[in-house]
């Protein structure tokens, strides 16, 4: 010990002697760092004080030039476990302990999102913690997140409600916390929220082409007669082409008609038109928000090749009843709901049912009090209803019925002379009934704080029957003395038993798996035809046939979410399906891709790849929806349609309340299905898939979008440009032809301006390039062999026209009064009459035929007024 | 409902001519009928563009005249070259077109001939086409029977006798089964004279009548939804599909038949009007062609295409160019007398 102090002490005196006011120059490069100090000793001009065993077999790399001492020191000791002290002219070396970080342990954070007042569940609510917690409330709005155990925080978003802020708390076991979130029309006027859900999953989830929204957008998008539409509002995003002018259709990047699937609480449904199309079956009174996807997939998510909506339908409030009575020009609607025990069970009911049977009953009575022997019944009619029970058993278990029904109702009567006693009579019946029934039930379960399960039975029905009956005869004295007639029946539906079981599972912070499985069980009657003719002395059915098939379809999925670090995550999934009809089995194994890299605090770049597969098909005839557009499985050599898609995105989001996107996208589609040409000159019974042609397609494009969703003014600019074709060998002579709706520009604009607490107005408007539609030019000569003559056509390629750019603004108003509000609208604004096609005519300015453009739709107005209580 | 649309469609619609940027150049279209035992005749013309002007008389402008004059149609029977069809003129069969030119040919076909037809035009390219005669099916029994049977009038008198009846009719026939036929039926009458007797007396006799036959294999190509939205057939054709190989009777009714005699006394020839049941054979490219011409006129797809709200109906083509229909039949009658039919009436 004493030798040690003299050697310090002399080192000190020594040092003092050779003090360098310039500063410590060292270089060294794993010397040992008794010589690299003695060094720094003699510059210093400072006495050391340490034990010279402080830096036995130690070794230094260190290289400073003119620094000060304790900057000498800091790149002398960096990384050792030898400290310093400078007190005056003396320095004190010491061991410096390393103290171990104590190991903080992960917890889990879990709980139901809810709308504050209603209960209602809020899905898709984005959950954020410290770090890179963060987690997306699944369909009951429930969630989970695994966090560092100590000083905790939460922030909730979702659009359309101010953003939730749980301060800090500190964490120290599992728990349970539920969050109830304000709309932000209740609480804020003018202030821009932020941390919207978009927003946050533009930027920090890794899908690409996921949109969430809510009711209130659907409500206050303008529409044609004031009816408010999710299909509608969809059309409005970019990539997604609206179809013919007017009607609620949906062709997702270039895809057919058929390959949107369409879910009503994750329950199918087939038929989603009224009215040959101009309104979807989706009341928005019944619906609480939507999910829809274009590009990137869930795994979750599969039996249909372009996107998938989920219509997620009202759960009921579990605190007060209220509800609404909406009355338009071609509907009315009705919507109530509440608690039925409050805090535990509720309830949910809205009905739609369209007014033109009311308007054409007394047209018909008219027209029937001046007609002596022609009588006249016609009557259509639309129906939604929606019924809703929910129930919480504890907060972990909840369960719920649902039952939706929706139907097209159209029958007209003719009858000359029914009612006479003496003489002769006709009479013709012809109804038509079509649409969907769904009946499902579902249990909920908190398995654990990081495991949320869902059991889910259902029952979906689309059926479709025609009918037609005519009868002619002769009566006497009331008394039929002789009769003929003919009738025709025809019917198609499908039935789906469903059983399934999803899974959501959070296993540590920054990573979430959803899994799961399903059984479905189809029923398809894609027709039963039977014609009858009879008279007074017989009676012979020519024709019944019935095409009947059941199929068996299992599905199994696993995917997640996972962050490597803040700026990088992936999602990754994989869906298996097999899909079993009259002893044959198609498989379909479809892998799911997507990340996100944020390069800079306000950037994000993703790319995804997505495969689906397709087992049933719409045989589609026309641009309408019509009841004869039956569903039908893959059948015999058919294969399953399926579609490889990649995709890639850059976002910038400025701030949480504005976002830029540019998404590519680049899609092939195999084992189409189309009519083949000349399909109509088969007989209508034949067997569909003999008129089949089975087909390639190609789509791709690039969606930009800008928007902006709270504030006084919202909305988004979106701009599309999109090319789509097809190949067929049986089809346009086997050559490659541009698809229907290839629009290769589309604009869309949509502006929400809340002007005061009581106006409301919205704007839209629609720019694109025009439909494409096969518009022979020349005729030949009429052989005369029909009873009929006139020129006739000669076939051309298909889609070889587009029609001129298609260009309209609606607009709409709203007018909030103390029990509710009116909405006034105006569809086409400016009235610019959009071509739908194109007719040959003749030109009677001109003296000479002519091709004559068909444009319809002009400026139309409509009102309506929803009760609020 | 697409009918609703439509309507709507045409209420709220405006037209606006304009002239598409497509081009499109002319080809040849060939047409004709060939029956069994009558001669060859071609109508050779070229297709023209809808805008280019009209095609028959009656416009306040001239017709484009579309015949190709200077076209080389050759004809091969069973593979075999026969002849090249001469162009000639021939007398118009209708009111619109009082002049026709067509190409005939000096062979006769028969049933079971497969005709080929190669036709050149310098101008317009090549086209040809190719049917097998079909052989006739013979009407073997017709039931029959009368209602309502008035006479107003004298038969002794020098004045107007009319006969007002209805009939129904069951046409017996017996499919062959073992191809598929086409068929097209049609109802007729020889009823249409007039004229001046021997002593200079004036004498007439017309059939008038309402073919309402409604037989269910006439609506066959009719869909359901056809059906349900008032859409009939107005057609006479069928096909053997639904009694192939099996024997048939077409349900036929004629109403309101009215068979009108000037002056009957005295002129032997009138009064002995016949009704004939005619049974056409056809070939699949006169059914298909004409079943095209349904669809596109009422059926939905037409309909609906017509406005552009499903892809367009084309009448169906067997020629090369798209363009015409090489057509064939064959025909079987059957011959009911007005005679057999008032007595049968007044029997009943």
């Amino acid at each position: 010990m004493k030798k040690k102090l003299t050697t310090a002490l002399s080192l000190a005196i020594f040092s003092m002697a050779l003090a360098n006011a310039s500063g410590i120059t060292v270089r060294a490069v794993a010397k040992p760092a008794a010589s690299v100090f003695e060094d720094i000793v003699k510059q210093s001009g400072k006495n050391f004080v340490y034990s010279s065993k402080l830096l036995e077999n130690m070794k230094v790399s260190v290289d400073i030039t003119g620094k000060s001492l304790s900057e000498a020191l800091d790149a002398l000791f960096k990384g050792t476990t030898v400290g310093y002290k400078i007190k005056g002219d003396n320095v004190i070396l010491f061991r410096v302990e390393k103290k171990e970080k104590p190991q903080r342990q992960n917890k889990t954070v879990s709980g139901f999102v809810r709308e504050a007042g209603s209960g209602e569940a809020l899905v898709g609510a984005v959950v954020r913690g410290p770090g890179k917690a963060m987690a997306v409330t699944n369909v009951m709005g429930f969630y989970s997140l695994s966090m560092p155990e100590g000083d905790c925080f939460l922030q909730v978003s979702y659009p359309g409600f101010s953003t939730a802020n749980i301060d800090k708390f500190n964490l120290v076991s599992n728990r349970s916390l539920d969050i109830a979130m304000e709309p932000d029309g209740a609480v804020l006027d003018e202030i821009v929220v932020h941390g919207d859900k978009n927003n946050s999953l533009a930027m920090e989830s890794a899908s690409i082409g996921a949109l969430n929204i809510g009711r209130g957008i659907i409500a206050s998008t303008p529409v044609i007669f004031g009816e408010s539409d999710v299909i509608k509002a969809l059309q409005l995003e970019p990539g997604v082409s609206p179809g013919v002018e007017g009607m609620a259709g949906m062709y997702v990047h270039g895809g057919n008609v058929d390959e949107n699937l369409y879910m009503l609480d994750n329950i199918p449904l087939y038929q989603v038109n009224h009215f040959a199309g101009l309104f979807s079956a989706f009341n928005t009174e019944a619906i609480r928000n939507v999910d829809f996807y274009k590009s990137s997939f869930p795994a979750k998510y599969d039996g249909r090749l372009s996107s998938f909506m989920d219509v997620h339908t009202k759960d009921g409030s579990l605190e007060e009843h209220h509800g609404s009575v909406k009355l338009g020009l071609t509907s009315g609607a009705f919507n109530i709901d509440g608690p039925i025990w409050k805090g535990r069970t509720s309830y949910s009911f809205a009905i739609r049912r369209s007014w033109y049977d009311l308007l054409t009953i007394p047209a018909m009575a008219i027209y029937n009090s001046f007609s002596k022997d022609e009588k006249l019944e016609t009557g259509f009619a639309f129906t939604d209803i929606n019924a809703k029970i929910n129930h919480r058993f504890s907060d972990r278990s909840s369960a719920y019925v649902m039952f939706y029904f929706g139907e097209d109702y159209l029958h007209v009567k003719q009858s000359w002379d029914k009612d006479v006693t003496d003489g002769y009579y006709d009479l013709n019946k012809n109804n038509l009934r079509w649409g969907n029934l769904v009946a499902s039930a579902g249990w909920n379960y908190v398995i654990s704080p990081s495991i949320f399960g869902e059991f889910t039975a259902a029952y979906s029905r689309y059926s479709s029957r025609l009918s037609h009956y005519e009868e002619d005869g002769e009566k006497e004295e009331g008394r039929i003395l002789s009769y003929s007639m003919s009738e025709v029946n025809s019917d198609n539906n499908i039935h789906d038993w469903i059983f399934r079981a999803d899974f959501d599972w959070h296993p540590h912070s920054g990573h979430t798996v959803n899994f799961g499985a399903s059984y479905v069980r189809h029923g398809f009657l894609p027709f039963r035809d039977r014609r009858t003719i009879g008279s007074d002395s017989f009676q012979e059915t020519l024709f019944n046939k019935t095409r009947k098939y059941n199929a068996n379809e299992f599905n199994v999925y696993g995917g997640g979410d996972y962050s490597f670090n803040d700026n990088v995550r992936i999602n990754y999934g994989l869906h298996y399906s097999i899909f079993n009809i009259e002893g044959t089995s198609h498989q379909g194994l479809s892998p799911r891709l997507g990340i996100k890299w944020n390069p800079a605090r306000d950037w994000a770049v993703k790319a995804g790849y997505s495969k689906t597969v397709q087992y049933v098909h719409q045989l589609v005839q026309s641009s309408l929806s019509l009841p004869t557009d039956q569903w039908v499985p893959i059948m015999g050599g058919q294969k399953p349609q399926r579609a490889d898609k990649i995709s890639a995105g850059v976002y910038y989001s400025p701030e949480t309340s504005l976002t830029f996107s540019v998404e590519g996208y680049w899609k092939w589609m195999n084992n189409l299905l189309e009519y083949t040409d000349e399909y109509y000159l088969l007989p209508p019974e034949l067997s569909w898939d003999s008129k089949m042609s089975v087909g390639k397609g190609t789509s791709k494009g690039i969606d930009i979008k800008v928007s902006k969703e709270f504030g006084k003014i919202s909305g988004h600019v979106s701009y599309s440009l999109m090319w789509a074709d097809r190949r067929y060998p049986e089809k346009n002579g086997g050559k490659k032809f541009p698809a229907r709706f290839d629009n290769r520009h589309k604009i869309n604009i949509l502006a929400n301006w809340k002007i005061n607490p009581k106006w409301e107005m919205n704007v839209s408007w629609t720019g694109m390039s025009g439909n494409r539609i096969t518009l022979p030019t020349q005729c030949w000569t009429d052989p005369e062999l029909a009873p009929w003559h006139y020129d006739m056509t000669l076939g051309t390629e298909i889609n070889n026209y587009r029609l001129p750019f298609y260009h309209r603004m609606d607009l709409s108003f709203t007018r909030h009064t103390k029990h509710g509000f009116w909405n006034f609208s105006l569809y086409n604004a400016y009235c610019n009459m959009n071509t739908i096609g194109v007719t040959r005519d003749y030109d009677w300015t001109n003296q000479k035929p002519a091709f004559k453009r068909i444009r319809i739709l002009p400026v139309i107005p409509s009102v309506s007024y929803t009760w609020i209580f | 409902m697409p009918l609703a649309f439509v309507f709507m469609a045409g209420l709220t619609g405006c037209f606006t001519s304009f002239e598409p940027d497509i081009d499109s150049k002319p080809v040849l279209c060939m047409n004709s009928l060939i029956t069994d035992g009558d001669s060859i005749k071609v109508s050779l013309t070229r297709t023209w563009r809808w805008s280019e002007g009209v095609v028959v008389e009656g416009y306040d402008q001239a017709p484009i005249d579309l015949v190709v004059y200077d076209g080389v149609i050759k004809l091969f029977v069973d593979n075999e070259y026969k002849e090249t069809l001469k162009l000639v003129e021939t007398e118009g069969d209708y009111p619109y077109r009082k002049k026709k030119w067509v190409y005939v040919a000096e062979y006769i076909p028969k049933s079971g001939d497969t005709i080929r037809l190669e036709a050149l035009s310098e101008e317009y390219g090549e086209a040809s086409a190719e049917v097998e005669v079909p052989y006739a099916v013979p009407i073997e029994n017709v039931d029959y029977t009368v209602k309502d049977f008035v006479m107003d009038g004298d038969e002794s008198s020098m004045e107007d006798l009319t006969y007002y009846f209805d009939m129904d009719l069951l046409v017996w026939f017996s499919d062959p089964g073992y191809t598929t036929d086409y068929y097209m039926f049609k109802t007729s009458t020889s009823g249409h004279k007039s004229g001046e007797g021997d002593d200079g007396s004036s004498f007439s006799e017309y059939i008038y009548y309402s073919d309402v036959s409604d037989d269910p294999l006439f609506s066959e190509h009719v869909s359901a939804l056809e059906s349900a939205v008032g859409i009939y057939s107005g057609y006479t054709f069928f096909s053997d599909r639904q009694i192939s190989g099996k024997k048939y009777s077409l349900h036929v009714d004629l109403d309101d038949i009215c068979y009108c005699l000037r002056n009957p006394s005295g002129h032997p020839d009138v009064g002995n009007a016949e009704f004939y049941m005619d049974l056409y054979t056809i070939s699949p490219s006169y059914y298909k062609h004409v079943i095209s011409v349904w669809q596109s006129n009422d059926g939905i797809v037409g309909s609906l295409g017509g406005v552009g709200l499903a892809d367009p109906v084309f009448e169906s083509s067997n020629v090369s160019t798209g363009a015409g229909v090489v057509a064939a039949a064959a025909v079987s009658k059957y011959a009911i007398p007005f005679a057999d039919i008032r007595e049968k009436a007044e029997n009943n």
